[in-house]
């Protein structure tokens, strides 16, 4: 069952892991390319956050597995890597 | 042992997950981030000693920097003049004054004013301003990575340029203000372009000022030092103790219904290497 499962994941979802990689990429070059600019990169990186978030909905949406407590996770370590990114910020 | 695979491997007494990722801990963590960031905060305002700032940037080497990128890129060195020299010392004199980090002071007093309160009569004229910065390379590559900046340093415009560094408290943080000035003397330029220019009547010139490095303060780090200690040891860790649930979950076949731990992995990696560019210093 637990194979099932986790195959499942990979092979019957491959573009969901690509979109989320690819959102996350297209973030990350925005971040190398306002280097100049603190705040359009905090910008940047709140936006990463909520589409890994909302990612992450969809994702178990299809998966037929989406809970409040799933989405709660997610939250969870959206907040806590953008505090961590955004004091890195404004302390530099 | 058995304490290290509860918080950090999937594990039958933390129900097939690590600890630090179930949402209680992420919780405390949060909290913990927080509280820090909040004390760092206080200490530094209060304690400028302990948690201070010391910068090795002197005024010649941005002016080096400067012309060694102009060089580069075919364009004639700039001269220091030390009427923009004072100008910019002026300025920042100003910016710790009143207080603020903008190129326009909030009495609404234009950097010009310093220029033309210098003895220097400009044709044209600009300022590039950062802060906190602890060396002049991470200075002029912050402003050669901005196009507003890098046009200032670029332009054929100017000929003369002059630099203050100094030292001060600014917005309540123990702070290193950086001030280049450029310029083109009004006398220098025989005929009138048709670029918008600015034109004032040269004022009686003030003895000239030698604008010296900044001291060394005494502190012993600065809480960006430790803030990327911090954020850099949780995302590190997080980002481990996730590759490991992973592979360990997909090795034992371990059915949970959980979020993906391969989806926060990719969250996570990504910020790490954002937070790895974040160099101190910020400019305008």
């Amino acid at each position: 069952m637990s194979q099932i499962v986790f195959e499942k994941d990979f092979s019957r979802h491959p573009l969901h892991y690509f979109t989320l990689l690819c959102i996350q990429l297209i973030g990350l070059w925005g971040i190398f390319w306002f280097s100049y600019s603190r705040t359009t990169q905090l910008t940047i990186v709140i936006s990463m956050a909520v589409s890994y978030i909302i990612w992450g909905i969809i994702h178990h949406y299809e998966h037929h597995d989406l809970h409040l407590k799933i989405i709660y996770e997610y939250i969870l370590v959206a907040v806590l890597a953008v505090l961590l990114f955004a004091s890195l910020i404004i302390r530099s | 042992m058995p304490l290290f695979h509860h918080l950090f491997l999937p594990h039958h007494s933390n129900n097939q997950r690590a600890k630090l990722l179930h949402p209680s801990v992420l919780l405390l963590l949060i909290g913990l981030v927080v509280s820090t960031q909040v004390i760092l905060s206080q200490v530094s305002r209060y304690y400028p000693a302990i948690l201070g700032f010391a910068s090795r940037i002197a005024p010649e080497e941005i002016i080096r920097l400067t012309n060694q990128e102009r060089v580069n890129q075919g364009l004639p060195a700039l001269a220091m003049n030390n009427f923009l020299n004072q100008a910019a010392a002026r300025k920042a004199a100003d910016m710790f004054a009143r207080n603020y980090w903008a190129h326009v002071s909030p009495a609404g007093t234009q950097p010009w004013y310093f220029v033309t309160q210098a003895g220097y009569s400009y044709r044209y004229a600009g300022e590039n301003l950062a802060r906190d910065f602890s060396d002049p390379g991470s200075v002029v590559t912050a402003w050669m990575n901005s196009p507003t900046h890098r046009e200032n340093l670029l332009s054929n415009r100017y000929q003369d340029i002059g630099v203050a560094v100094v030292d001060g408290t600014l917005e309540g943080r123990e702070t290193t203000l950086v001030v280049q000035m450029f310029g083109t003397q009004l006398a220098s330029v025989p005929a009138v372009s048709g670029q918008a220019s600015f034109t004032v009547s040269a004022a009686v010139p003030s003895p000239v000022i030698q604008v010296s490095a900044p001291q060394m303060t005494a502190s012993l780090t600065t809480p960006f030092d430790l803030t990327r200690i911090i954020s850099f040891s949780i995302l590190g860790i997080l980002a481990v103790v996730l590759m490991i649930d992973v592979l360990v979950v997909n090795h034992r076949k371990i059915y949970r219904w959980t979020s993906k731990s391969l989806a926060h992995f990719i969250f996570i990696a990504m910020l790490i290497v954002a937070a790895a560019t974040v160099i101190r210093g910020q400019i305008l």
